[in-house]
């Protein structure tokens, strides 16, 4: 951040001032109306997913990340929430890409839908696919869970740009790189890697947001959303940050990596190998390479 | 239990409720846990509501204690919840929000019992039952973390 150094005085000031607002809940900070101690053991295994359909790339593709949570297309109108918020015909576990696809009587898919985490909130998630909260509660004005936003319960996200949703995925690979969050295990030169401590939480992740874009978000030390621009040739370029970058100290420095690896306007190749890792690899860089599993 | 302790009990929680929601929403970083746990706070107090001394020093420690018990449970979904998250319209605060969230748990509910419930170093270490040296140590380097975060 672009702040000169604060006082102590200030500091202390700010603390208290953001004590005061996240205890006494602001208006537009929303906690979960329903409140089990479950909740958090609930949640320890979950972490975000998608179901992505790639209109732009010329691609539908789903994607999950485990069975606790994830977001799918479904139809565009959710009257039979039962049918449409499970949509598990064809979904697929592990790095197999789906082929199925969920389809509206119109052929078209509207909406997304999306399993609560643990700490969700209506304006986080509003914010995580680019929709205003107004079109979020609109969609889900006939969602019986989305009222009490529990976690665990599905909610409906609409996008703003409908995806094509029929056929079967062109690229795959690309399907399998989209169902799973990556963690950083190596980086370095090709052929040459260093080992990342085991304790290095970064991961990565890549979906689309609410106006149909793919974008590739990085969490643990380096949070960042960033807009990609998928070819087919197995590599994507990378576009524009969506919203702000944040770093926190990392003693082993390997957060830097990804960000070199994922600079705009840089064209990144990506390659799963068989023993199932995925490889970026700036193209016409220093040769770098960050290494997930 | 006497004729007069529902009422002092009553009495009790509509006096120290708000405070100890703030306490353990600050904590735990949830305002549906911290509800939770104020009220299992209190229901777990009342049978043995005569023989509390300090009641109000009890119920903050049950407080602090039951989120990081629900906190040591949990930790991995901790983990995992780091990341930025929206919490009000000003960027900074949500900033700060942020970062006092990935302090350690010590660290932050130190912070939390100075500045939010404005106690005393002394208080503090009788609460968390530990030397003051440690209260302050742990203090010191909370705020030098956040300092050199926000800077």
């Amino acid at each position: 951040m672009n702040h000169s150094v604060m006082s102590d005085e200030e500091l202390l000031a700010l603390l208290e001032r953001t004590m005061h607002d996240v205890s006494e809940c602001a208006p537009d900070m929303e906690f979960s109306a329903t409140a089990s101690s479950h909740r958090w053991v609930a949640s320890a295994a979950a972490a975000s997913v998608l179901v992505i359909g790639l209109g732009a790339a010329g691609v539908a593709l789903r994607a999950r990340h485990d069975a606790a949570s994830h977001v799918s297309p479904v139809g565009q109108t959710p009257v039979d929430t039962a049918a449409t918020i499970t949509p598990t015909t064809g979904v697929s576990i592990g790095t197999e890409p789906s082929t199925a696809t969920t389809v509206t009587s119109d052929g078209g898919c509207y909406l997304a839908s999306y399993v609560v985490l643990d700490g969700d909130t209506v304006a986080g998630v509003a914010q995580r696919f680019n929709v205003s909260v107004e079109a979020l509660k609109a969609v889900n004005a006939t969602n019986p869970s989305f009222a009490a936003f529990p976690v665990g319960s599905t909610v409906f996200i609409p996008l703003k740009t409908p995806f094509a949703c029929t056929g079967s995925p062109s690229t795959p690979e690309f399907a399998a790189l989209l169902n799973r969050s990556w963690r950083v295990v190596a980086y370095g030169t090709p052929g040459s890697e260093t080992p990342v401590s085991p304790d290095y939480t970064n991961t990565l992740e890549f979906l689309v947001d609410g106006n149909g874009n793919a974008t590739v978000s990085t969490h643990g030390c380096l949070v960042e959303t960033i807009q990609i621009t998928v070819n087919d040739d197995k590599t994507f370029v990378v576009g524009a940050r969506l919203g702000p970058q944040s770093a926190c100290p990392n003693p082993f420095d390997e957060g830097q990596h990804v960000a070199d690896a994922l600079t705009e306007g840089a064209t990144v190749r990506w390659s799963i190998g068989a023993d199932a890792r995925l490889t970026l690899t700036p193209v016409a860089a220093i040769g770098t390479v960050v290494v997930y599993e | 239990m006497d004729d007069e302790q529902p009422d002092a009990i009553g009495a009790m929680y509509q006096q120290f409720k708000n405070q100890l929601l703030g306490l353990a929403t600050l904590l735990s970083g949830s305002r549906a846990i911290a509800e939770e746990v104020v009220q299992d706070v209190f229901a777990t107090a009342i049978p043995r509501w005569e023989s509390i001394d300090n009641h109000e020093l009890y119920l903050k420690r049950s407080v602090v204690n039951r989120v990081r018990s629900l906190g040591r449970r949990a930790s991995r979904a901790k983990t995992l919840r780091r990341d930025r998250e929206v919490v009000t319209s000003e960027p900074l605060i949500d900033e700060t929000w942020r970062l006092l969230r990935r302090l350690p748990a010590r660290q932050r509910t130190v912070l939390v019992l100075r500045i939010h419930l404005d106690m005393a170093d002394e208080e503090i270490a009788e609460l968390m039952d530990c030397p003051e040296s440690t209260v302050r140590s742990l203090a010191f380097r909370a705020l030098a973390t956040l300092r050199r975060e926000l800077t």
